[in-house]
């Protein structure tokens, strides 16, 4: 389905350093996800660890019963939204080896890249994302 | 936000170190490669040192005539100049074998030229001859039911090859670990007498004594290595009946356990190899964490030898070319580089054990402070061996090899002997001089050896072990190590518990305090299970290693009334131990007197006046023998002979 550029977003996540065995099999080290436009937190419904990954439909939010009105008031999806967005629909165990004890960033040791650059050169949790956008997370956990 | 710049050359920059200095892509990997190089000469200096025979008296080649000619055979040649690289397959290692590869250069495996020093100027002039990539397949300690027990040998071959393999002089060398095991020592393996915990004869839970006995070498009934290293690890483990408080000291004792076996596995892989070098991939994370937690579990006493940059361990030289740069800095730079890792085997937790949360405790405070991870790594870097003189550069423990040549300082001695120029003579005398050395070796220390102080390795671990961690530990707990074949204070000669093969040795007088607490503390949760259990070879090695030296020392330490400098001998210690506690004990008895004045320590009336004078006299009778202790240490004639080696001889 093509993502519109106004209701959602087309992220590509790349997982590694360990961080891929989180995820749902297969594990799939890179993805392609459809964001939603807009972080609208009733969208960050979890979904049932038994059903296959799905992208996300550009009206899931009036699926869902939320009203347009407060999809219109949440602000443009950024990193913080992203983060949870992944907590709630593609990991499926130990999801506290993926968030941060407060549940907002990334566990500390994980590294985030955004288009091949240091996040904390971009703003962290306070990017907004854009279409097209590449985010990396690799593990540093592991040394070896 | 607008972009920042990278320090170096100004264009955008793609990551941030430190909060402040940001990078871009190829001058972040630069960085890394430039910070490993100082270290990469040291391999290069030994090397070139290997090759023309400097190092063969420390080996014990004994080529003394290639040394004084200059002249080796060609197949001499070919087995020299090695470099070991342990290669786990993660970031860290996989990033130092790409690094090592491209600085350290050495020839293809199959190039006839290997054994000539030039190749009519096709070729640099060769130090390192090749580099022998170390894998330890630990997969048999991995339960087959969680899906780890695969063995991933040869997809670290694919990685090795990956990287150039044997056309850019890469020697793949995969061994496992349950090679602990192979070959049996001369007289067999050491097995423990008695269960963990139980002294034969005892029922009291309150003692632990760890014996051993030399088990024959043609005992049929030996288990298999690979048996034989599952019983020692699930040793360590609780009874599935054992309280599940038990499992975060559990996972400590075998994190513990796993890295000093697979250290000491590495070391001596590569002496067998007769690599000169031995390079580590361990990051300025990886090894701050390290620095809390062996220090946590009573291990920094060591930390000098086991976590320095650049050190000689017995003979081979030991690097970390990575200790300068973090993990965040190694993950990128592996990425940037398109290099390829092993996964891991599962994204580690905490688990509760102390590596895991001082990990996740480090990690935290770099977050926030990002200055942590350096700051820990420099002030570990401080540290020395308690024993003065117990490390020394490696030309000061070869001038007994040295004096036997004609005088003259290191320079002179290795100029125009590197046969690669100036800067190869400079790199010999740098390693010669610059890097310290740590050895307990008869025959390989200072020839004036009354002024080394020598401390014997731990037999598990291989590394300086604390002088009777069992007994301080004794001193500190309510534990007891038992009745002993001495008595007390008349020195390590009159131990009879130690002994020449087919006699019991008793194990925890030479084990280093976290290896003594290995075994004592799993024995609140396994009794009377582990008689029998066979030990690792390089454990009995070491353990009559020891004994063979200790036995030498005996006359020095009868003649000196205990005292010989060259060994740290049990009179002094209990001096100086019993010192330590008279302080401790007279501090309190002062607080004492202080808070209940009129009532002395040992009850009776007429107060602190009494107390106070009899109090003075302790302090002043401690006083003086600290004095005498502390004058032992000064030896004039040592130190005239030790600075003697370094003059010229009078025309």
């Amino acid at each position: 389905m093509a993502s519109s550029s106004k209701q959602t977003l087309d992220i590509k996540l790349e997982f590694g350093g360990g961080t891929e065995l989180l995820l749902a099999p297969p594990r799939n080290k890179k993805q392609r996800i459809s964001l939603p436009a807009r972080a609208d937190p009733a969208t960050l419904h979890k979904t049932l660890r038994q059903q296959p990954v799905v992208t996300m439909p550009a009206d899931e939010g009036a699926a869902n019963g939320v009203s347009s009105s407060s999809a219109k008031e949440a602000g443009p999806a950024d990193m913080r939204f992203l983060v949870q967005w992944i907590r709630n629909h593609l990991i499926v165990e130990r999801e506290e080896l993926f968030v941060n004890t407060d549940g907002e960033g990334v566990r500390p040791g994980i590294l985030v890249l955004i288009n091949d650059a240091d996040w904390e050169l971009e703003g962290e949790l306070d990017y907004e994302l854009q279409d097209g956008d590449e985010v990396c997370f690799i593990s540093t956990l592991h040394g070896g | 936000m607008p972009p920042r710049k990278c320090y170096r050359c100004s264009s955008r920059a793609t990551l941030l170190l430190r909060k402040t200095l940001a990078s871009c892509s190829e001058c972040a990997c630069k960085a890394v490669e430039v910070r490993s190089k100082p270290l990469m000469e040291l391999a290069r200096g030994a090397a070139l040192l290997d090759r023309n025979g400097f190092l063969d008296e420390m080996r014990g080649r004994g080529s003394s005539s290639s040394e004084t000619t200059g002249e080796s055979s060609s197949q001499s040649q070919d087995s020299r100049g090695a470099v070991a690289l342990a290669f786990s397959g993660g970031p860290s290692s996989r990033a130092l074998l790409h690094i090592a590869r491209r600085l350290l250069n050495p020839p293809p495996a199959s190039s006839a030229s290997s054994s000539s020093e030039k190749d009519k100027g096709k070729r640099k002039p060769v130090d390192v001859t090749r580099i022998h990539v170390i894998y330890v397949d630990d997969s048999a300690l991995y339960p087959s039911d969680e899906g780890g027990a695969r063995d991933l040998t040869e997809d670290v071959r694919a990685i090795v090859e990956e990287e150039g393999g044997a056309a850019a002089g890469l020697d793949f060398v995969p061994i496992k670990f349950e090679d602990l095991f192979q070959g049996q020592e001369e007289g067999g393996q050491l097995v423990l007498a008695a269960g963990l915990g139980e002294e034969a004869g005892s029922t009291s839970t309150s003692t632990s004594r760890i014996r051993a006995t030399r088990s024959s070498s043609n005992d049929l009934s030996s288990p298999s290595p690979l048996t034989s290293l599952r019983r020692l690890f699930s040793t360590l483990s609780p009874h599935s009946t054992s309280p599940r408080s038990l499992q975060p000291a559990t996972r400590t004792r075998l994190e513990t356990l796993h890295h000093s076996l697979l250290q000491h596995l590495l070391r001596h892989t590569a002496a067998v190899l007769g690599c000169s070098t031995l390079l580590l991939g361990e990051s300025a994370t990886r090894s701050s964490i390290r620095l809390l937690s062996t220090l946590s579990t009573g291990g920094g006493h060591k930390w000098p030898v086991e976590g320095s940059e650049a050190i000689w361990v017995d003979e081979v030289l030991v690097l970390r070319p990575l200790r300068e740069t973090g993990g965040k800095e190694i993950a990128y730079y592996v990425r940037e580089r398109g290099l390829t890792c092993l996964e891991p085997r599962s994204l580690l937790g905490s688990g509760g054990s102390i590596g895991g949360l001082t990990r996740d405790f480090l990690l935290s405070l770099e977050a926030g402070v990002p200055s942590t991870v350096s700051t820990v790594g420099r002030t570990g870097g401080k540290l020395v061996l308690k024993e003065e003189g117990s490390v020394q550069s490696l030309g000061e423990t070869m001038i007994p090899y040295a004096s036997s040549q004609q005088g003259g300082g290191w320079d002179e001695r290795v100029a125009g002997r590197s046969g690669v120029g100036q800067k190869g003579d400079r790199l010999m005398a740098t390693v010669l001089t610059q890097t310290q050395r740590w050895t307990w070796r008869a025959g390989s220390a200072n020839a004036n050896a009354n002024s080394t102080r020598v401390v014997l390795p731990c037999p598990l671990c291989g590394l300086p072990a604390q002088q009777e961690a069992g007994r301080w530990r004794e001193k500190i707990t309510m534990r007891r190590m038992g009745t002993r074949g001495e008595e007390a204070g008349t020195g390590k000669a009159d131990t009879a518990s130690t002994d020449a093969r087919g006699e019991t040795v008793e194990l925890d007088e030479m084990l280093c305090y976290p290896c003594l607490s290995l075994f004592l503390d799993a024995a609140t949760a396994n009794k009377g299970d582990n008689a029998g259990l066979v030990l690792p070879g390089h454990v009995g090695r070491i353990v009559e290693e020891r004994l063979c030296y200790e036995r030498a020392e005996q006359p020095t330490m009868a003649t000196n009334g205990g005292g010989s400098k060259s060994v740290q001998t049990t009179g002094e210690d209990e001096v100086g131990d019993q010192l330590d506690l008279d302080a401790a004990a007279d501090g309190g008895r002062r607080q004492m007197a202080a808070a209940a004045p009129g009532v002395s320590a040992n009850g009776a009336g007429g107060g602190e006046h009494t107390e106070g004078h009899s109090q003075g006299a302790r302090d002043e009778e401690s006083v003086a023998i600290l004095r005498r202790h502390a004058t032992r240490r000064l030896d004039r004639s040592a130190m005239e002979g030790k600075i003697g080696g370094y003059l010229l001889e009078d025309e």
